[in-house]
């Protein structure tokens, strides 16, 4: 007797998606990547908000072409469902009766009032793995707090410590922390959130449990601060906006980040060696014999007449130029790249580091799936849906519902 | 799934390790620095054994600075000890074709393979995937790299200050009228981290499967740019280039960080909605503003966000930042106070949550550290343990894995093999 082979990656798992914000949406967008069959349910009335977000061809809002949209949801179908009204509570139901895993990322209080959280859930379908992406986690004192990206980034330490690195162009009392003006807190959760369910899919595996798994936003973040974490815990290191008195404790220096000729590089060397090959890229200047700079401890000291000395060497030239000299020579440097230049590089082509969609007239081409694996993950590119697109194949062809029951749910309101 | 043979001498093992989601799984781990070294510690945390194979001769990995005690040693590094709890270490010197024969029996008994070496380096080991794959087929085998494997840039070198450069994040983060910026966490490194853990659970539930292994090639680049969808479509479809815009955002007004009472104090306020600006404006005690047409609904507030932000500075200069936090968050706006990493490992909420953790090290001392940034019901807290002492877990490897006897040990450390 032969066993039928079992489908690929995510294939044949169903996830039901309830979300408002980037976290959520991305995190089932994975999944969906991975072969998962993601019904995503969006509020009749208005649908998702990322829908209204953008960008759109010609700036010209349409809520069937946001490129954020399509970002966040390719590869899934799309109900419309009202979470709100008792059917269509009762349809949810019997949808999460059918699923392997739920992805949310309301807040706590909005999962309990929607009957959303796990112990809900449980009841419905044991097996079922709730997955609730919020930005403090479902316990502890600031679980009702409210949140979004700048914020989260700020109580999970990063803000603090942008910019990185010293900088003698603006001194860290007169520049303020800053977050990075994308959705980092929420992708950065969702690829935690993504990586957390397939572990509970292997411990459903082991007990046939389905189960809660609560991700912080808050926690995900602090966890990219792993560095500052280590170093402050040796060595009461608190790295914040370093000065060059701080840098002094950390590992190597130069590592830091100057104007050149057309813009801004990143000078890094992490060894003696490096050091000592890049004071033979720059010609062996008479200054890089200074006592000053004997040593990376030396010149963490003093940083800031290095800097002033490094910068004649990099303001005669270009981004491009010292990538390509320093690269070549095997040290780490590079120069700020503009979006554009990402987009159009050799490089990013070769990689097809970009998927191509087309979005009314326009071709969009946004940032590929971050890995690719053979006939399992981020190889198919299937549109976002529309609104409500699959509300026939699931209501119909998963629930049985009929074709004229589902005018009667319209009129209600429920779908 | 690989069967552990048998628990490593001298190590506490909770009673539930088969309850962990990866219990039984082997990971043979050439991570350098902090990219994949992170992941396999979620993966060991997640229950997986993971090997970690160094050289003690170029140990630079674990004397990077700073150290425990400002006592240098392989033994003290912050980084080391921090980017490796849970692992096994086993110092092979990989120069010799008698330690990569090893490697290999050690890869046959095992179920992944994870490095970030320069590109090529594996290859000329003879540890390249074709070369592990065929005494091994079903393995899952992942390389990470600063850019890929292939393309225009694959040997190119870079940290997280290069990527972040190179990934264009740079050129949109800072202010209007200043440089470019980098952010603080090194993220390159821990994005990619995440998406590694991600990419190998995937893997692995896919050859429980199917009996299928796989190979990832993972780009800290191509993780990166998912970060940035909006500034990439929009010159996509319209050409736009992405200046900097500070903190402000293009929805949320305000939006920004304050400055607080103290040095060096802020607190990071967003105000969504209608409702929001006006529970703002009450708790700052300022209903004036409510009224004030420059400020009267989100279009407005978008025009005059700089003479807004001057004046909820004037509030927040005024108040300490947990109070500004407290006050605003009562009232039920999004706010939240910029935690140094001192103050993050103080937090009462990450500390609640068990997150922030305690590990005892034989010559670090006690240092804390954070874990896993989820909770899964019914499945035991992670088994928190220190990194491996340098050369800790060869007996471990060799002789209990490997079946070497004692004898062929000392031979094979007397020629240089076993470091």
């Amino acid at each position: 007797m032969t066993a039928a082979r079992r489908p690929p990656g995510l294939q044949g798992l169903s996830v039901i998606e309830v979300s408002r914000a980037v976290e959520g949406a991305y995190c089932a967008r994975l999944l969906a990547d991975a072969g998962a069959d993601v019904i995503k349910i969006e509020t009749p009335d208005s649908g998702d908000q990322a829908r209204r977000l953008g960008p759109f061809p010609r700036d010209i809002p349409n809520e069937n072409a946001s490129g954020l949209f399509h970002y966040l949801n390719s590869n899934k179908r799309g109900v419309s469902l009202n979470l709100q009204s008792g059917t269509g509570r009762q349809i949810f139901q019997r949808l999460l009766k059918t699923a392997d895993i739920l992805i949310s990322d309301y807040s706590p209080a909005e999962l309990a009032e929607l009957g959303l959280l796990y112990e809900h859930c449980r009841v419905l379908n044991p097996a079922l793995i709730a997955c609730a992406i919020t930005p403090f986690g479902l316990s502890g004192p600031y679980r009702d707090y409210q949140a979004d990206d700048i914020v989260v980034l700020s109580l999970g330490g990063m803000t603090a410590a942008t910019p990185g690195f010293p900088d003698f162009v603006v001194s860290r009392d007169e520049e303020r922390p800053l977050r990075a003006d994308t959705y980092a807190a929420g992708i950065i959760s969702a690829a935690a959130a993504a990586a957390a369910i397939v572990a509970a899919l292997f411990a459903r595996m082991i007990d046939g449990n389905g189960r809660q798994v609560d991700v912080s936003q808050q926690e995900a973040v602090a966890s990219t601060m792993i560095r500052d974490i280590a170093s402050y815990s040796y060595a009461g290191i608190v790295s914040g906006r370093r000065t060059e008195e701080e840098q002094s404790g950390t590992a190597y220096a130069p590592n830091v980040y100057v104007p050149c000729k057309d813009g801004m590089v990143v000078i890094v060397t992490a060894s003696e060696e490096a050091w000592k090959k890049f004071v033979e890229i720059m010609g062996s200047p008479a200054w890089c014999k200074h006592e000053d700079y004997r040593d990376t401890a030396a010149r963490a000291r003093n940083i800031n007449s290095l800097l002033a000395n490094l910068v004649e060497w990099t303001k005669t030239k270009t981004g491009a130029e010292i990538t390509e000299v320093t690269q070549s020579n095997g040290l780490p440097c590079a120069h700020v790249l503009r979006i554009s230049e990402v987009v159009n590089s050799e490089h990013a082509r070769e990689r097809a580091a970009f998927v191509e969609l087309l979005i009314g007239d326009r071709v969009c081409r946004m940032p590929a799936p971050p890995f690719k694996i053979d006939g399992v993950f981020g190889q198919k590119h299937r549109p976002a849906p529309a609104r409500g697109e699959h509300n026939i194949p699931v209501f119909c062809g998963l629930l049985g519902y009929q074709e004229t029951d589902l005018r009667s749910l319209r009129a209600i309101g429920a779908i | 799934m690989t069967i552990v043979e048998k628990i490593p001498a001298g190590r506490r093992v909770a009673t539930d390790a088969h309850k962990r989601p990866l219990a039984g799984i082997r990971v043979v781990d050439f991570g350098q620095v902090i990219l994949l070294p992170f992941a396999t510690r979620w993966l060991a945390w997640l229950g997986a054994e993971v090997i970690l194979i160094e050289s003690k001769k170029r140990a630079f990995q674990r004397v990077t600075p700073p150290f425990a005690h400002d006592r240098p040693g392989v033994n003290t590094g912050a980084r080391f000890n921090t980017m490796n709890n849970n692992k096994i270490g086993c110092t092979l010197n990989l120069k010799s074709p008698e330690a990569v024969s090893l490697v290999k029996s050690l890869i046959a008994k095992s179920d992944v393979v994870t490095e970030n070496f320069s590109t090529g380096t594996m290859e000329k080991l003879g540890l390249g995937y074709e070369a592990l794959k065929a005494i091994n087929p079903s393995l899952i085998y992942l390389s990470a790299s600063a850019f890929g494997r292939s393309g225009a840039w694959r040997d190119y070198i870079g940290y997280h200050s290069s990527v972040n450069a190179f990934s264009g994040l740079a050129q949109i983060t800072g202010y209007a009228d200043g440089p470019p910026r980098l952010l603080g966490a090194v993220l390159p490194d821990t994005v990619g981290g995440m998406y590694i853990t991600f990419a190998l659970l995937l893997s692995l539930f896919h050859r429980q499967r199917t009996g299928e292994g796989a190979y990832v090639d993972f780009s800290m680049l191509e993780g990166m740019l998912t970060l940035m969808p909006q500034p990439v479509i929009d010159y996509t479809l319209n050409e736009r280039e992405w200046g900097r815009v500070g903190n402000r955002d293009a929805v949320n007004v305000p939006h920004g960080i304050y400055r607080c009472k103290g040095s060096d104090q802020w607190v990071a306020i967003s105000v969504h909605r209608q409702p929001e600006w006006q529970h703002l404006c009450d708790a700052t005690a300022h209903p004036e503003w409510a009224q004030d047409p420059r400020f009267a609904d989100e279009w407005s507030r978008h025009k005059h966000a700089a003479e807004l932000d001057q004046l909820i500075e004037t509030w927040s200069i005024q108040q300490d930042a947990q109070d500004a936090e407290k006050k605003l968050q009562e009232a039920g706006v999004a706010a939240g106070a910029v935690l140094s990493v001192a103050q993050l490992l103080e937090d009462k909420q990450l500390n609640e949550r068990g997150f922030v953790v305690d590990i005892e090290h034989p010559e670090a001392g006690s240092r804390k550290t954070v874990g896993l940034p989820w909770k899964i019901g019914g499945v035991p807290t992670a088994d928190y343990r220190r990194s491996p002492l340098l050369g800790e877990g060869n007996d471990y490897v060799l002789k209990e894995l490997l079946g070497l006897s004692d004898q062929t040990i000392e031979e094979l450390k007397m020629k240089d093999v076993i470091e």
